[in-house]
């Protein structure tokens, strides 16, 4: 064993050793890292070391000849230098069913092939089940500090209407880089420019014959912000949205996605290859709405709805053409799960069989900045269904656990959508709910018992906030789910609460948890006086963000609370000393926090309005400024002395 | 046409193989789908569950795990590994984990082959069973520098709350004939799971230059050999297991019932090596102290020849010192900067990590040596972690550590069980302490002794703070820290605080290393030279990220700056042990203004407190804490001019019981108010009955965590 394992060790270092590749550093190298490495500390960005010195991607379109398919070489270059000594880079190239990886090259700097690990396969997400996305992923050593290794690969996209955006920033900081577009003539492709704007980027185009060359030049870029709370990238990350508008061949125009109707059509082509059959679905909606004859057609619909939302899990698949075409509805019933175009096609033929007109309906959920005036695959990623009824459009998702048939979830609210209507379709804007429908409301009555504060509070949870609940829910231990209600209610001090009572789910009443408390540590007495903290959960303190982060800062929701506190006053106190009160509004927040004092009664009332759900960078300061105010409020306190007799 | 010929031919044969091979794979899954789903025991043939469980989340009506290890057809061994389980699904988490199944696909990595075959099947509550085709599993690739590990995922369709699964994986490795030697992972496996289990078996069928070590724990039952097999066949089987949650402070291997358990393959000479190989096919449940000595001895016995080397340096070197205490300590220091820091610079150069540790037994082969031929009396001691079994339950020769016992004199001992960058005389596993470990120095003489346990101040960190309020109005604060940690809790800060370049000069000085750029050829040293300056560059920065990093994750409040480090004691050595450094952080979030009073935070600057939660309260398990150990806090803070402190009685505290205490004490002296806070945890192990005694002191230094002072203007 012992001289096996030693054998091992040996055969295990050598390997290792060979791995740690003896690089000679030019001194000119080390030099011009220092330099950068300087530059960088400069613009704040002491995290990078790594930089691309130079970088190009160029991008090659072309008819292919035996598919007839507009089809698009890909060749990519990196040169990197390292900024310090022993660190890694994961360089990443992602492919799927209609693009391939020709062949890549990792290289020394004197061009030798130079050692790397590499991991190849499909991505994992946890929200999707299985995907064609796939990475290759070389994961690139570097030893000394002015290290130069090169990159360099080949790529094949087969169908150009997939290669949907490009994005000018890469993961590292480059120094120079170059993005070039060669277009034949009888190619009509769209480069539509995202958030160019907001960096100095240089443009050329110029005809050569048969081609034209359009070539992005930009020095100095940074690299992908990398913070928390970032919405999706399309939001604020200059990219360039590639439109293959369509192809002229012998003369003859042929549309490709020139607009909104081409989308459209494409779509309906997909949808042709679904082979719904009713068989197993008719008995099932006769089930469902058995003895409803005297029900409204609202409760029909939302019947039929909330069986899907219970009863057909969400599994996603993204494979190929799949992650386009809804799965014929009898599959998704008896398999009891689907993707969101499977469950909207489901619920549409059970809609469909109640007598209702009920339309597949495509919406872009708010990852996605663009509308449908944009002719792009990247222009919606989510399938729900539309009920036309004489006065109204519903709008159902499928795909949501418990969403009530009167609201729509923040992720498509405010979004554009594409409803089937026959040959032509329907665009409309859903609208944005108010902002009360996803209430957090809270009331407590505490009275003081010698240093502790004693009362009974009750918590109201509505629309997304109950939703999330119910997702939490749902997705723990039977056993542990009162831990998660006294969680919601307990601010992580879960030997201060004990719950009283815990409502049943219920998609018309909010989630309703009644507890009662007993908080040590909220009053302090110092001489005579009592100092005492009405507020235990303190929202948005110390949300500040700073001022050198480069995203946008994604809430996910809208923000509305309403707490109202009441603290009886002791018949031997008196108020001494009250927080002075503040109101902010403004286009950002609007918040009011108020103390009064009635009867015998100090109130606390406390309302919280965060009206964006994304925060732009332009509106930090005021954001931060408001946060300034709230912080100070939050550092008062209470004060009660003696009553004077 | 010769050459046409032949490849056809080579053609035909490959196609014919794959087609054979083809062919006796389905048969092969063929056979196991009937092995696993008509001819298994009546445990998975139970539908129903116990009233007790039906609160649960889900229930393991029944899972098997069998191990087989045969001879091959063509020479060497194959093992399979069957497992195969039977789940009742009572909640929606349930019903989410099983509606999807991953499992292995078959390949080859190297000379090893994996073979996988897999069933799925569900059983409607009316009895109907509906078998889950793989064939609509999805394949999920990974290759790994081209061997490839791809998966099958399949997502189990018609499943409800209420439905029991059922499913199975089987794994067949083969052994080729030429390997004189596998060894099989050791596993500990516990017999509760995060589903309460009804019935379950776990079987190994032995055979054939086979050595099976097993050994059941904490009332697991036994395995037992089975009368109905003409193999050598083992079977533990169990029921009626609660499920059991992660909870603070635990060893599940010491409370909750187990089997630990390794497989060897072994036929030539290393079957008579000094391994605990017992008899093939032969289940081996104990082992005897002699044996563990002997193979300790045999791996300690292989590093002779390096100690001879040493020895012949070290009689030189050494030869004016005549205290065997000093010397024997000497000789550590001098090993150390052999094996360890005369290569640190290398690594950096390379821009590998610089932390090395030599293995404990290479390190006791050396210094046992050196000491025994210098006259220095001295002992191996061999135990196990106190987190995995104690040393009755020895069965593996992986679990087994070794540390020395130095008896430089009568009235003086010390242990060593570290070799690394910062590890110094008296450091080793702080998983030892308390143990009981085998003591020896022959085979002829081996005794069980107690491993000494440190005390609660041997491990600690002490904290001095100098708080200064830069700005009463925006809170903003800047403190000045100075820590000096001891014992255990040392390496973690010194090795990201502790640079090779920090001590280079005292290791060169002392133990006359020579400069790593010394021997460097000029163009090779100038490199390096760059190198060097370009590294210790950015190391200052580093280090202050790490201080960033700690204290955003210990202080509740909103570090903005840390500044100003300045390490003032390594800690590498037994006449300075303390590594000590101090630093500055800016912050914001301690001050409350209160009309024309201030209240001050203190209670923050102890770092934020462990909080024991609610469902924590109750306790049924004996609490295993890493080491005795104490953390004090020494905070000072001027009084501003014109204000007085109130509220020094409300941080008088002194809570103390059996298993710790927190204490605090606050005077003001000279316009200096000071704040000294002490919490000390006294041993590493509390019994469960006294869990309240611990949870009271806790309780009382998370309470800390509010209190403040009151900065309140003088004559208002």
């Amino acid at each position: 064993m012992k001289k096996l394992s030693l054998l091992l060790v040996i055969i295990y270092a050598s390997l290792n050793a060979s791995f740690v590749q003896a690089q000679k550093i030019k001194p000119a190298n080390i030099e011009l890292a220092k330099q950068c490495k300087k530059q960088l500390a400069d613009e704040q960005l002491t995290d990078d070391h790594l930089i691309a010195i130079n970088s190009t991607l160029a991008y090659r379109f072309y008819t292919d000849k035996k598919s007839n398919a507009i089809e698009v070489e890909v060749q990519e270059a990196e040169t990197y230098l390292s900024l310090s000594s022993n660190i890694k880079h994961v360089k990443r190239t992602y492919f799927d069913n209609y693009q391939t990886i020709k062949e890549y090259s990792i290289k020394s700097e004197k061009n030798k092939a130079y050692r790397h690990d590499k991991i190849c396969g499909h991505i994992e997400d946890a929200g999707i089940f299985y995907s064609d996305i796939k990475v290759c992923a070389y994961n690139i050593p570097f030893y000394s500090i002015g290290q130069v290794v090169n990159y360099s690969g080949e790529q094949h996209i087969n169908d150009a209407r997939y290669l949907t955006k490009i994005f000018i920033q890469t993961p590292l900081y480059n120094k120079e880089r170059s993005i070039e577009f060669i277009i034949p003539n009888h190619l009509e492709i769209e480069l539509k420019e995202m958030h160019l704007n907001t960096i100095a980027i240089e443009k050329e185009s110029e005809n050569k014959g048969n081609y034209t060359s359009i070539r992005y030049t930009i020095s100095n870029l940074k690299g992908f912000p990398n913070e928390e709370n970032m919405p999706a990238l399309a939001h604020f990350a200059p990219h360039i949205l590639v439109l293959v508008k369509s192809k002229t061949i012998d003369g003859k125009k042929i549309n490709i996605l020139s607009n909104t109707q081409d989308l459209y059509d494409w779509y309906t082509n997909l949808k042709s290859g679904v082979n719904n059959d009713m068989t197993t679905i008719k008995p099932l909606v006769k089930e469902i709405l058995n003895n409803t004859k005297e029900i409204s057609d609202q409760k029909k619909i939302e019947k039929l709805y909330y069986w899907v939302q219970d009863n057909i899990k969400y599994i996603a698949f993204e494979d190929g053409i799949a992650a386009f075409q809804p799965e014929d509805a009898q599959t998704v019933l008896y398999n009891r799960y689907g993707d969101c175009k499977g469950m909207s096609n489901l619920l549409k033929e059970m809609l469909l069989l109640a007598g209702f007109d009920a339309r597949l309906t495509w919406v872009g959920t708010r990852r996605i900045p663009y509308n449908y005036d944009t002719p792009s695959l990247a222009v919606d990623n989510h399938m729900i269904c539309s009920v036309i009824l004489p006065d109204t459009t519903l709008v159902l998702d499928a795909t949501e656990s418990f969403q009530g048939i009167e609201t729509i979830g923040e992720r498509i609210q405010g979004r554009p959508v594409l409803i089937e209507d026959g040959e032509s379709y329907i665009l409309k804007k859903l609208l944005y709910e108010n902002l009360k429908n996803n209430l957090i409301e809270e009331e407590l009555a505490i009275e003081i018992d010698k240093q502790t504060l004693i009362g009974k509070g009750s918590k109201k949870l509505y629309g997304e906030h109950k939703k999330k609940l119910k997702y939490f829910w749902d997705a723990i231990d039977n056993e542990k789910q009162s831990l998660l209600m006294e969680y919601v209610v307990n601010n992580g001090k879960s030997r201060d609460y004990e719950l009283l009572k815990v409502s049943e789910f219920n998609r018309k009443e909010p989630a309703q948890i009644d507890y009662a408390v007993k908080l040590n540590n909220q009053i302090q007495q110092f001489n005579d006086e009592l100092y005492i903290d009405l507020d235990v959960s303190k929202q948005l303190l110390d949300y500040m963000l700073p001022k050198e982060r480069e995203a946008p800062y994604d809430f996910k929701n809208k923000l509305c609370i309403e707490e109202t506190v009441s603290l009886t006053i002791p018949a031997d106190r008196a108020v001494n000393n009250l927080p002075k009160d503040l109101q902010l509004n403004n286009h950002l927040m609007d918040v009011s926090f108020q103390y009064l004092v009635e009867d015998n009664k100090i109130k606390y009332l406390k309302k919280i309005n965060v009206l964006q759900s994304i925060l732009k960078k332009e509106d930090f300061e005021e954001w931060n400024d408001a946060i300034k105010a709230i912080n100070q409020f939050y550092a008062q306190q209470i004060t009660l002395g003696m009553r004077k007799k | 046409m010769i050459r046409l010929y032949t490849s056809l031919l080579t053609i035909f044969l490959i196609a014919s193989t794959n087609y054979l091979l083809q062919a006796d794979s389905d048969k092969k899954a063929q056979e196991l789908k009937t092995y696993f789903w008509n001819n298994s025991s009546d445990n998975f043939k139970v539908t129903n569950i116990p009233d007790k469980w039906t609160n649960k989340s889900a229930v393991i009506i029944a899972r098997s795990y069998e191990k087989y290890y045969t001879k091959r057809l063509i020479g060497g061994l194959m093992h399979l590994d069957y497992v195969h389980y039977r789940v009742k699904i009572l909640s929606k988490k349930a019903l989410e984990e099983f509606a999807q199944f991953t499992f292995p696909k078959s390949t080859k990595v190297g000379v090893y082959q994996f073979n996988f075959y897999a069933g799925y099947k569900i059983i409607k509550p009316n009895g109907k069973e509906i078998e889950v085709p793989l064939s609509d599993a999805v394949e999920s690739e990974m290759e790994v520098n081209r061997y490839q590990f791809n998966t099958l995922k399949l997502a189990i369709p018609n499943l409800e709350i209420g439905d029991i699964v059922d499913y199975y994986i089987a794994e067949e490795q083969s052994i080729p004939a030429n390997k004189d030697y596998y060894s099989f992972d050791p596993v500990i496996f516990r017999l509760n799971s995060d589903y309460p289990v009804m019935k379950q078996k776990i079987l190994f069928d032995v055979e054939r230059k086979c050595y099976l070590n097993a050994k059941s724990l904490n009332g697991a039952p036994e395995l037992v050999r089975s009368n109905k097999e003409t193999n050598d066949v083992y079977i533990l089987e169990d029921e009626d297991r609660e499920n059991v949650r992660e909870i603070k402070w635990f060893y599940p291997y010491r409370e909750l019932p187990a089997i630990k358990f390794k497989v060897v393959y072994a036929k030539g000479a290393i079957s008579n090596s000094p391994l605990f190989l017992g008899s093939p096919g032969v289940l081996k449940s104990s082992v005897s102290k002699r044996e563990a000595v002997k193979f300790a001895l045999a791996y300690l016995n292989d590093y002779q020849l390096e100690g001879m080397r040493l020895y012949k340096i070290t009689k030189k070197q050494f030869k004016e010192e005549i205290d065997r205490n000093v010397l024997a300590k000497q000789l550590y220091y001098f090993v150390r900067s052999r094996y360890v820091s005369k290569y640190t610079e290398a690594l950096i150069n390379q821009g590998i990590d610089q932390y090395q540790e030599v293995s404990a037994y290479k390190m006791a082969g050396i210094l046992t040596y050196l000491y025994k031929m210098h006259n220095i009396k001295c002992n191996i001691l061999l135990g196990i972690p106190r987190s995995i079994s104690s040393v009755d339950d020895l069965i593996l020769e992986d679990e087994m550590i070794c540390t020395i016992e130095v008896n430089p004199t009568a009235d003086e001992t010390f242990y060593i069980g570290d070799l690394s960058n910062y590890s110094m005389v008296g450091d080793y596993y702080y998983l030892m302490e308390g143990t009981e470990v085998f003591k020896f120095i022959t085979e002829f003489d081996v005794e069980t002794v107690d491993f000494p346990q440190s005390k609660k101040d041997d491990n600690s960190i002490r904290t001095r703070i100098e708080l200064m309020v830069n700005d009463f109005d925006t809170g903003n604060c800047t403190a000045k820290i100075r820590s000096r940690i001891e014992g255990h809790f040392k390496k973690n800060f010194q090795y990201h605080l502790l640079d090779f370049y920090d001590y280079k000069n005292e290791e060169i000085t002392k133990y006359q290393i020579a400069d790593f750029g010394s021997d460097l050829k000029k163009k090779a040293k100038a490199n390096y030279t760059q190198k060097k300056i370009a590294y210790l560059e950015e190391l200052e920065q580093q280090k202050l990220d790490y201080l960033k990093e700690n204290a955003e994750e210990n202080y509740d409040f909103d570090i903005q700056k840390v500044k100003d480090l300045n390490i003032l004691s390594h800690g590498r050595h037994h006449e300075t042990p303390a590594f000590e450094y101090v630093y500055k952080i800016d912050f914001n979030g301690i001050v409350k203004k209160t009309g024309d009073s201030y209240l001050i935070n203190l209670g923050k600057l102890i770092e934020s407190q462990v909080t024991i939660e609610k469902e924590e309260l109750e306790r049924k398990y004996d609490v295993y804490m890493p080491y005795a150990r104490s953390f004090a806090h020494n905070i000072i803070l001027n009084i501003p001019k014109g204000y007085e402190v109130q509220g020094l009685e409300n941080l008088m505290i002194d809570h103390q019981n059996e298993t710790g205490g927190f204490s605090c004490t606050a005077k003001i002296e000279n316009y200096k108010l000071k704040v000294e806070t002490y919490k000390h945890y006294d041993t590493n192990f509390v019994n469960k009955k006294d869990w309240s005694d611990l949870v009271d002191f806790l309780k009382t230094a998370e309470d800390f965590n509010q209190k403040s002072i009151l900065l309140k203007p003088i004559n208002k």
